[in-house]
């Protein structure tokens, strides 16, 4: 027997649907972990980010050195004999002139000093091609209350220029900088410095004490900044100012460049530079 | 990161308007800087000193670039990134604005370290960009929290 059943009313198809699509349906996504969301990501890639460039800023920056301590460091290059005159190392015959304006606080200027300018005396100055002429930039210790470590170790170093020794307390401050304004150029440690450099103590106090060459520091550093020096170190060759990479084979090339040649090896003879003419310091 | 989201007024204004505000703030600072330093110069801070400590220090230096030219690339770039939101409600930008703005804070947090205790001078116009960076930063973290994210799919 067969019997006629009615179709099932269309509510009740849709809801038998309804049912069977809830049982294939996905079940629903679990919630992200809060350190998956989108900005948790971004923050952490940008602290990443952030870190690393300031990381690397700080390995480019010269090194911050120890504390100051008052056991002083010999330099590691000595002065050639016979070319210095005052503030002037080298031939004032010398095709070419390197002036340097620096503060012996500067780390830059350090590294100039330290690492650049010997193999440069010993390439140029010492086969009379060029000579450096050092000029005070002594700003770094402007805010100092009462010891200006800038303007002190300047003035240390023209005492020393008094005994014809610039060039060696020269060497002796940079290779004793310890950071800005850190004590390094306090002042026993700074006569420790020149006493170590070979200067007559009983005139180098008196020097000191004298304070003209503290004033003439001040007044030569601000007579410069006003010319348009502002920042340490800077170089001008035969007038024209050095913009390059304060490296050996850069400042190299550009001495060269002045000289007309492009080749240490084809560098026109010159007479050793023997004793120096008369020249004064700037 | 491209899903488009209507963005929450604030104050009856698209918040990318207020962003960009700001990074014309800094891009305006950044810029006076860059040009002072390029041109040889040390910028003016009248009876506040410390700029030309800071100017004439190594540190204002960055791989051999004046680091106020960074500031004006990455003014520049905000800028760009709050002005296209504003246009596009798209949401990646926002995020994008934040955490660029993130970076640059941690370096100018470098950077405010170091004119406190290494050069021991404040230039007031480095620390004028500081804050609108660091005010930058923390508005787009305000906006993000504040903003309807899009459906996750």
């Amino acid at each position: 027997m067969t019997t006629n059943q009615a179709p099932a009313p269309r509510r009740n198809r849709r809801a038998a649907q309804r049912t069977t699509r809830a049982g294939t349906r996905r079940p629903p996504a679990k919630p992200r972990a809060v350190w998956q969301s989108p900005i948790a990501l971004l923050t952490g890639a940008a602290l990443l980010v952030g870190v690393a460039i300031v990381f690397f800023a700080v390995l480019s920056q010269p090194a911050a050195t120890a504390a100051p301590s008052d056991g002083i460091t010999p330099p590691t290059s000595s002065v050639p004999a016979g070319l210095a005159d005052g503030r002037t190392l080298g031939s004032a015959n010398a095709p070419v002139t390197i002036d340097i304006w620096a503060d012996f606080q500067c780390p830059y200027c350090g590294q100039l000093a330290r690492y650049v300018e010997p193999p440069i005396i010993d390439q140029f100055v010492t086969t009379g091609y060029a000579r450096l002429v050092f000029h005070d930039m002594a700003f770094l210790g402007e805010n100092s209350s009462n010891w200006n470590e800038s303007v002190e170790a300047a003035s240390a170093a023209r005492c020393a220029a008094d005994q014809g020794l610039f060039w060696q307390m020269h060497d002796w401050l940079f290779a004793n900088q310890n950071g800005e304004n850190e004590g390094a150029f306090a002042q026993q440690r700074l006569r420790s410095i020149a006493e170590a450099a070979g200067l007559d103590m009983t005139a180098y106090d008196s020097c000191m004490a004298a304070g003209d060459k503290q004033a003439s520091v001040k007044a030569d550093s601000s007579a410069d900044s006003a010319t348009g020096i502002h920042s340490t170190p800077t170089i001008k060759i035969n007038g024209v100012l050095y913009k390059d990479k304060l490296t050996t084979s850069d400042l190299g090339a550009a001495i060269m460049n002045a000289v007309g040649t492009s080749s240490p090896a084809a560098l026109p003879s010159l007479q050793p530079a023997s004793s120096p003419q008369a020249t004064s310091a700037p | 990161m491209t899903r488009r989201v209507e963005a929450r007024k604030l104050l009856g204004v698209h918040p990318a308007l207020i962003l960009a505000a700001l990074d014309t703030v800094g891009l305006v600072v950044a810029s006076y800087l860059s040009i002072v330093e390029l041109s040889g110069g040390v910028p003016t801070c009248g009876i506040i000193e410390g700029c030309e400590e800071v100017a004439k220090s190594q540190y204002n230096n960055f791989a051999g670039i004046p680091v106020a030219l960074f500031g004006v690339l990455l003014s520049i770039t905000l800028l760009a990134l709050a002005l296209a939101w504003w246009r596009t409600n798209i949401y990646g930008l926002l995020l994008a604005h934040y955490a660029l703005s993130l970076v640059g804070v941690i370096f100018d947090g470098y950077f405010l370290f170091l004119q406190v205790f290494v050069i021991k001078a404040v230039c007031i116009w480095c620390l004028t960009y500081e804050m609108s960076l660091l005010l930058r930063f923390l508005f787009a973290a305000f906006v993000y929290y504040r903003q309807p994210k899009p459906e996750s799919t």
